[in-house]
């Protein structure tokens, strides 16, 4: 009956963390296909990710053609993708394209990379312990999501074509009014199921960090990494049902005629499409949150493992955090200042907005001091962190822009409002998520990812994204709309077309550059150098494990006695003769901190 | 581990630790449970907010230019009924089986109340649309339409949960001890605990006010 | 090529507001950005390789008075100053609409797939009546005075954008929503659509042209003749105006 490895093993000590030893399954789809062991199941997550945000960031790549070339037929792969234009993007089409590059990025890149793919990966490994609390549920939950990207990949096909509604779907352009084919419905239920995919990987998440700790990994002995994906679970379950709700009504007001978000006329009485805009936003910025927070929480860590001491703050950091969680559910209407909202509501998120850049700025000096007076190492992962506090301290500070009604008033739709997403959301995936790959690589996949072509990959995407996206302020700033097909129909953005064109060229180059990291992966997937058990010499549990660890992760479970960022310790030197000391290693004669 | 004084035989420790296990992993499964419930909570939560947004939007209800619906309480009452016996019926099965006494009764009448509550929505929702008054009508009969079906499709979620439970209660009545996952059981009731709450909101807010 | 930033010609009383606070927060942050990249770079370029790295977890009383700095300087000097300083100007400005200013031009827009449509009372005042002067996509104002516009759409959510006026406000299917702005120089601008709103959402484009006194005046009248003429009763579509909505 207790088949499931997650139960306490008998003399184990371990806890609830602590399963018996199975041998692993041997048989394919239980092994490879519907493995419930959390490490196949992030392997399955991150494979899904990077598929797509490989497809989104081609959609990207189109868009970019359409704003600096508009009407000019795409080269190479135009006449196959648009046959009916002669290759060139149609207004139609080009909405497609921005709403499925958002849809996609979002919901089937970023978040099953960073938090299906690492959380799953990483969490029990970081913890000290065997699985997930509910292994079977979290097999349920990639396939969940698995489901929602067949549905999304239909929604393509269809014959009025793809959803083109934009990411957020705004009513009443996502109703049967705006959008009378059957691809928004289907959008509409790959974002249920995806959002199902998300609460099932909640539970799991928050419930193992509650109950699997290994003994003595006490809540402030957590790597960041754990925290941040924690407060993602968090707000994830929390939140996610919100749109949920949102996306219930919508699929009734499409399929049943419900009349929720359609408006009333004089002859029919209906409902308020800026209900939509509230139950979406509830969810949306708290969204945004689940999304950077795995990548502040991998950052934190990495900075302070190649900058070989430890977090600097840690403890106010994980307070920051939590405030930032806090802060996040209360601060959406800076999303629907013009939407005619009383100026009360305007002052009063306004307030709190501004409020969430206080604990975002102690995060940034807990990683300025991190680094501070260190013995930097700038291994390829710790280049991208880096990269992530850059990108993401220019992409927060233009936050604060958006967060006053006044000069929002005149920036909301403008591409400023996409720089500063884009800043914010690349700090998250192209930085955060590739610092990820690059560090966890040898854990994953027992072998080496080639460094100096690392390096480059990292300098090209760094010096894309900035310049790229900082393009997309100042266009923005100069008052450019978003989701034009063709800004030059209006006379005062004529003059921005070669900034387009730029900012696309600057894109062009990000997109080649990603190629870089692909062979890079493929070829050390097959012939990447053997990874030791600790190629970065560093102290959290997974590295006292095998490259890549057994089925069962740990032999015996590990007895924690240190935080994660145990590093340049003099007495750590002078007793083990190098500078980081295991989670689970005391030292001779050393009564462990609390 | 707890303290066991000088264990009488190896089979009385297995014993210790097996129950050991379970409290374990009934703990495990109460924090999951948890936080499932709080989401599904945050899903409802979040309609009635809509729902409570567009109502006090209107100046009147139903708003202006739509028929009040025809309230149907035979139905709603026996609907309203049927879903407090069966979260009394899930109770009663959580605590039987706690002290190891037989749950089956329990159990069933918790399915048979699930059953009842589920036709008596459908009969009410067929009745709703033979009066004309189908989703589009207006947005009082969407709020009907929506709540009430969406609200429906959890309760045969905790049906299908029920069933999850079924087989260890009927085995360990036969056996007479307690089902080994008790947890499992006091979580299907807390999900049809929720599953009744939400409709009692439901009907408070959407039929008697 | 334009490399600054450089904002759309200012045409309106309160926009150099507007631009006041993009401006203040541009130095600002752009200062808090530069003293965190200049760290960054200091510590990357001097504290590398194999040193010993100076082992605290920051967690005294005094290591946290950097993020209290920080958090000071950014929470008063940049959070509370624009807080302030834009409440103050959008309650004088912007929040305050002209509903007793009888120089006020009023305006119905009502928005539609892909078009924007202006009405206005005509002589009587009133919106709805025989007199209503309908345009497409031209709007004409005056300069120096308050121009009040109440807005709705027939079928999405589309967001009238005027850049050279630095604002912009959504037009909302079933809903009626407003936005007020005062020209101080004559001359041709344009109005753009600021929400998504289908396919031809970049062709929503709306030409918006303050005249003189007396060239509007002038206008007016040609305009009020033309309305007279095109008048027919029997058309139920045109006389879609709503009752203007009062001061709430």
């Amino acid at each position: 009956m207790t088949a499931d490895p997650a139960s306490p093993a008998e003399g184990n000590g371990g806890g609830e963390g602590a399963g018996p030893l199975h041998p692993s399954p041997t048989g394919f789809w239980r092994a490879r296909v519907f493995s419930t062991d959390h490490k196949v199941i992030g392997r399955q997550f991150l494979w899904l990710g990077l598929v797509f945000l490989a497809v989104a960031g081609a959609l990207a790549m189109l868009i970019r053609w359409q704003l600096a070339h508009p009407g000019q037929p795409v080269p190479v792969v135009g006449a196959l993708l648009f046959p009916s234009t002669g290759g060139s993007v149609s207004a139609a089409a080009y909405t497609a394209l921005f709403t499925m590059h958002g849809t996609i990025m979002i919901f089937f890149a970023l978040t099953p990379i960073l938090i299906g793919g690492f959380g799953n990966f990483c969490l029990p490994l970081l913890i000290g312990a065997r699985d997930m609390a509910f292994p079977v549920l979290n097999m349920l939950s990639f396939w969940t999501m698995f489901a929602a990207t067949g549905i999304l990949t239909a929604s393509f096909f269809t014959p009025l074509g793809p959803p083109a509604a934009g990411w957020t779907a705004y009513p009443t352009l996502s109703t049967a009014i705006g959008a009378p084919g059957v691809a928004q419905t289907l959008w509409v239920v790959a974002i249920y199921l995806n959002g199902a995919s998300s609460v099932m990987g909640a539970v799991n998440y928050i419930t193992t960090v509650i109950r699997f700790r290994a003994p003595g990994m006490t809540f402030f002995r957590m790597p960041l990494t754990v925290w941040g994906l924690w407060l993602a679970a968090i707000l994830n379950a929390l939140f996610v049902p919100v749109l949920a709700a949102g996306a219930v009504l919508l699929f009734f007001d499409r399929v049943l005629g419900t009349r929720f978000f359609v408006a009333g006329s004089a002859i029919r009485p209906g409902g308020d499409p800026v209900l939509y805009q509230h139950l979406f936003w509830i969810f949306g910025h708290p969204e945004v949150y689940i999304l950077i927070l795995p990548a502040w929480g991998i950052a934190g860590d990495l900075l302070s493992f190649f900058a070989r001491k430890p977090a600097f703050g840690y403890r106010v950091t994980v307070w920051a955090l939590i405030a930032i969680v806090v802060l996040s559910g209360l601060v959406y209407g800076h999303h629907m200042f013009v939407t005619g909202m009383s100026p009360l509501l305007g002052e009063g998120f306004m307030l709190l907005t501004m409020i969430i850049s206080v604990p975002s700025v102690v995060l940034g000096v807990g990683w300025l001091g991190t680094l501070w007076r260190g013995a930097i190492r700038l291994t390829t992962p710790m280049l991208f962190a880096l990269g992530l506090v850059v990108v993401f301290g220019l992409g927060g500070f233009t936050g604060l822009f958006l967060a006053d009604v006044l000069s929002d008033v005149y920036l909301h739709d403008t591409f400023f409002v996409v720089g500063h997403f884009h800043l914010t959301m690349s700090a998250a995936v192209l930085l955060g998520a590739f610092a990820a790959i690059y560090f966890w690589f040898p854990k994953m996949f027992g072998r080496l990812l080639n460094e100096p072509l690392g390096k480059l990959h990292f300098a090209l995407t760094l010096v894309t994204v900035i310049v790229t996206f900082g393009l997309q302020l100042v266009i923005g700033y100069a008052g450019m709309q978003r989701r034009l097909a063709d800004p030059s129909v209006y006379a005062w953005l004529r003059p921005l077309m070669p900034l387009n064109r730029v900012i696309s060229t600057a894109a062009f180059v990000m997109g080649a550059a990603q190629l870089l990291f692909v062979a890079n992966f493929f070829y050390s997937l097959r012939w990447g150098p053997k990874a030791p058990p600790n190629p970065w010499q560093v102290g959290t549990l997974e590295w006292t494990l095998p490259s890549p660890p057994p089925h069962h992760n740990f032999d015996v479970i590990p007895r924690v006695v240190v935080g994660p960022h145990e590093l340049g310790n003099p007495a750590a030197k002078r007793a083990l003769g190098r500078d980081y000391q295991a989670q689970n290693e005391a030292l001779p004669g050393e009564v462990p901190r609390e | 581990m707890s303290d066991v004084v000088l264990a009488p035989g190896a089979a009385a420790q297995a014993v210790d630790a097996r129950a050991e296990q379970e409290a374990e992993r009934g703990a495990t499964t109460s924090v999951g449970m948890i936080v499932a419930l709080s989401a599904l909570g945050m899903t409802f939560a979040s309609l009635l907010l809509a729902y409570a947004i567009v109502r006090a939007q209107s100046p009147v209800w139903p708003p202006p230019g739509e028929a009040p619906l025809p309230p149907l309480w035979a139905w709603r009452l026996l609907g309203t009924a049927a879903s407090i016996a069966g979260s009394a019926a899930m109770a009663a099965t959580a605590r039987r089986a706690r002290a190891g006494r037989d749950a089956r009764k329990p159990l069933a009448a918790a399915a048979g109340s699930g059953v009842v509550f589920l036709a008596a929505q459908t009969a009410a929702l067929v009745a709703l649309g033979r009066a004309g008054v189908g989703p589009g009508a207006g947005l009082a009969a969407s709020v009907v339409y929506a709540l009430c079906s969406f609200h429906a499709l959890h309760v045969v979620a905790a049906l299908l949960a029920l069933t999850s439970v079924l087989g260890s209660v009927w085995a360990e009545a036969r056996a007479g001890r307690p089902p080994a996952r008790l947890a499992r059981v006091d979580a299907v009731a807390a999900f049809w605990h929720l599953v009744t709450a939400v409709w009692l909101v439901v009907f408070l807010g959407v039929f008697v006010l | 090529m334009t490399f600054l930033p450089a904002l759309p010609r200012d045409a309106s009383l309160h926009g150099h507001h507007v631009d006041g606070i993009l401006g203040y927060l541009t130095v600002t942050t752009g200062i808090c950005f530069g003293v965190l990249l200049a760290i960054l770079l200091v510590a990357v370029a001097f504290h590398r390789g194999n040193r010993q790295a100076h082992y605290t977890h920051g967690d005294r009383p005094r290591d946290r008075l950097p993020a209290v700095i920080a958090g000071v300087v950014v929470l008063f000097g940049i959070d509370a100053v624009a807080l302030v300083r834009s409440t103050e100007r959008l309650r004088e400005g912007m929040w305050r609409y002209p509903d007793d200013d009888p120089t006020a031009t009023r305006i119905e827009v009502t928005a539609q797939q892909w078009a924007w449509n202006f009405r206005y009372p005509g002589a009587d005042g009133q919106f709805g009546t025989a007199d209503d002067i309908l345009t497409l996509n031209e709007l004409r104002v005056p300069v120096g005075k308050p121009v009040y516009v109440q807005l709705t759409s027939k079928d999405v959510i589309h967001s009238m954008y005027l850049p050279n006026f630095r604002t912009k406000i959504d037009a909302v299917p079933g809903t009626i929503t407003r936005m007020w702005f005062q020209p101080t120089t004559a001359g041709g601008y344009e109005i753009g659509c600021a929400q998504h709103c289908g396919a031809w959402h970049y062709k929503m484009r709306g030409e918006l042209t303050v005249l003189s006194a007396e060239d509007f005046a002038r206008w007016q009248v040609r305009a009020a003749a033309d309305a007279a003429l095109r008048y027919e009763a029997a058309d139920a579509e045109a006389h879609d105006a709503w009752t203007w909505r009062p001061a709430p």
